[in-house]
């Protein structure tokens, strides 16, 4: 690695051999440029002409295949050099301390030995040796203890252990900003489980279920036009408000600093983002489902908008008082996974995928309808 | 309609035969409308389903949260001594409240759902007396289930608590009433109950639908 300072968030040129992707060439926390798919033992090398970074990889030591070319801008003529070591976070570390659960990362340090480590041109007033030292704070171990590396020199084969991030985490943590502009969806929840609901109990209530029964005797088809109907109702209506809300909030989330490069604007080509507006749409519209098929099994509006608001939530009310894992489970299993749709970045804390999370919403949808479907053929009307 | 007029007779004609002065009129009307208001609460099915909610939600989710909690992963064997005990075995409130809110909703919307409100008023004017009659008896029976979900749910830590060795070595000492930060915790979770029936039933009587009540009072309830 070669950097103009040590310290950590700095412009940066690296490369390195991964245990699972190869040879990558990376730069300033953007430039990633892979190179062969071959694991250690590998020959790597960084050459500079002025801010200008070359990498090369090697099998032998001889043949020398070029990786890529970065550009550090702030790079100065005498420049620090140094070998690394990191391993990211692998695991969901679990704090319980004075009533609250706190989660955050666990790093484990990995360690790579070096051999024929050579510097040319030498620096004219060289260290006496090398030196090492952690690049930013030290993450805490799975035990709390701090992942502190080391690094020792026998022969002139180096042994270097580290763990971490050589980057600081913009703003505010990792935060997946499109979900947080779309959060407003689990309140205007509540009335969209309203209208599943009283879509079909009010007609129980005021006695026209008989009439349109009357009017149309096969009870499925009645059913099955609520549902599509209404699907397509609250789609529309949910695509409108989605797309409202995230053009809406994001002024404001760049007055709070989440602004680019960490935080650029979301962009209706990023298939994430699509897939985050979609699938709040398609949440609110199968959960409207769902509350219609409740409605339809209870056929009174106030048990079922109590049973469906207390299902979907449940997870946040008490997931919050118990271990980590249940709550994880919570919000796997209840109709609330299906918001895993929003989810637009990788955290260490998202319980479910997107389309496994919204097939479990869907899962709940059908038994519902299912159930309100038998119910509906062999009652009274 | 023959069923307001049916109901509206012989209560009217009750109270004529029992008042003897002003003063003992307004009296005995006003224990007369929460007479009427338990018999119109406790003789819907909902109403006992509700109450048994309130307090089994309680007790079950309180016990299970108590005997979910692990002493694994503090970060020292004491690190877990400022755990809020009371708290985690008090937690199934958060469930249980939503059937007290339903309850106190009910209470409301029902009776303007099926126009019975019409022969309450028709008999008791004073519509203040109607409300406060109505806000008696399900604060009543409220703080009645509060203290059965209280009691339960303690019990249930009690008991869940050192089965999970969470208790022990003089880190948390276990649930008792006699601890005075418990008995407050007790007393004012049972205080929260009846307090979320009165904010329910205020709610309720302000939009008068089941369908508009239930999702606004659990908004209120559950946006923060």
């Amino acid at each position: 690695m070669i950097k103009e300072v040590t310290e950590q968030g700095t412009p940066y040129a690296s490369i390195a051999v991964t245990p699972g992707r190869g040879v990558q060439m990376q730069a300033n926390f953007a430039a990633d440029i892979a190179g062969t798919a071959s694991g250690a033992p590998v020959w790597l090398r960084l050459t500079r002409t002025g801010t200008s970074v070359t990498g090369y990889e090697s099998a032998d030591g001889t043949t020398w295949r070029e990786v890529g070319r970065v550009t550090v801008a702030t790079l100065p003529p005498t420049a620090q050099v140094g070998l690394f070591v990191t391993s990211p976070s692998t695991a969901l570390r679990v704090v319980r301390q004075g009533g609250n659960t706190e989660t955050g990362p666990a790093f484990e340090p990995s360690t790579a030995t070096f051999d024929s480590v050579t510097v040319d041109p030498v620096s004219p007033a060289p260290p006496a040796a090398w030196s090492d030292l952690d690049v930013g704070k030290p993450g805490p171990r799975m035990d709390g203890t701090p992942a502190i590396g080391s690094s020792t020199e026998s022969a002139g084969t180096f042994t270097v252990t580290g763990a971490g991030d050589i980057g600081t985490l913009p703003p505010g943590g990792d935060n997946d900003i499109v979900r947080d502009s779309l959060a407003g969806v689990l309140i205007g929840m509540i009335a969209i489980v309203v209208l599943g609901v009283v879509f079909i109990t009010s007609e129980y209530a005021k006695g026209v279920i008989r009439a349109t029964f009357t009017v149309s005797p096969r009870r499925g088809r009645v059913l099955a036009a609520k549902a599509v109907l209404l699907g397509v109702v609250v789609f529309a209506v949910g695509l409108v408000a989605a797309l409202a809300a995230l053009v809406l909030t994001r002024p404001i989330q760049r007055r709070n600093g989440f602004e680019a490069p960490a935080y650029p604007d979301p962009s209706l080509a990023d298939g994430a983002v699509v897939r985050a507006i979609i699938g709040t749409a398609l949440f609110l519209a199968v959960l409207a489902l769902f509350a219609l098929g409740v409605g339809t099994i209870l056929r009174r509006a106030a048990g079922a908008i109590t049973l469906v608001i207390a299902l979907v939530v449940v997870p946040s009310i008490i997931g919050a008082f118990l271990p980590v894992n249940a709550e994880l489970w919570l919000n796997r299993t209840t109709p609330l996974a299906g918001l895993a749709m929003q989810q637009t970045r990788e955290r260490f804390d998202n319980a479910i995928g997107p389309w496994a999370g919204f097939g479990v919403l869907c899962a709940w949808a059908a038994i519902a309808l299912g159930l309100a479907y038998w119910q509906l053929r062999r009652r009274d009307a | 309609m023959s069923a307001r007029s049916e109901l509206a007779g012989p209560a009217v004609a009750n109270e004529k035969r029992h008042s003897v002065s002003a003063s003992s009129h307004v009296v005995s009307g006003r224990w007369r409308a929460v007479h009427m208001e338990w018999t119109k609460l406790r003789t819907v099915r909902s109403t006992a389903w509700l109450v048994l909610a309130a307090v089994g939600f309680t007790w079950g989710v309180g016990g299970l949260v108590a005997w979910a909690v692990g002493a694994t992963v503090c970060p020292t064997p004491t690190g877990c001594a400022g755990e809020d005990t009371p708290r985690l075995a008090l937690s199934g409130v958060y469930l249980g409240q939503i059937a007290v809110a339903v309850l106190a909703s009910l209470a409301v919307t029902t009776e303007y759902g099926t126009d019975t409100m019409r022969v309450t008023l028709a008999v008791y004017p004073r519509r203040g007396i109607v409300f406060a009659a109505k806000g008696t008896v399900v604060m009543a029976l409220v703080l009645g289930a509060g203290v059965l979900g209280v009691l339960g749910s303690l019990a249930a830590g009690r008991i869940a608590l050192p089965g999970r060795r969470f208790v022990g070595d003089n880190t948390v000492p276990p649930l008792s009433m006699a601890d005075e930060p418990t008995l407050r915790a007790a007393t004012g979770t049972v205080l929260y109950l009846g307090l979320i029936a009165v904010l329910s039933l205020g709610i309720a009587m302000v939009v008068r639908h089941t369908a508009a009540a239930l999702p606004t009072v659990l908004a209120v309830l559950f946006l923060p």
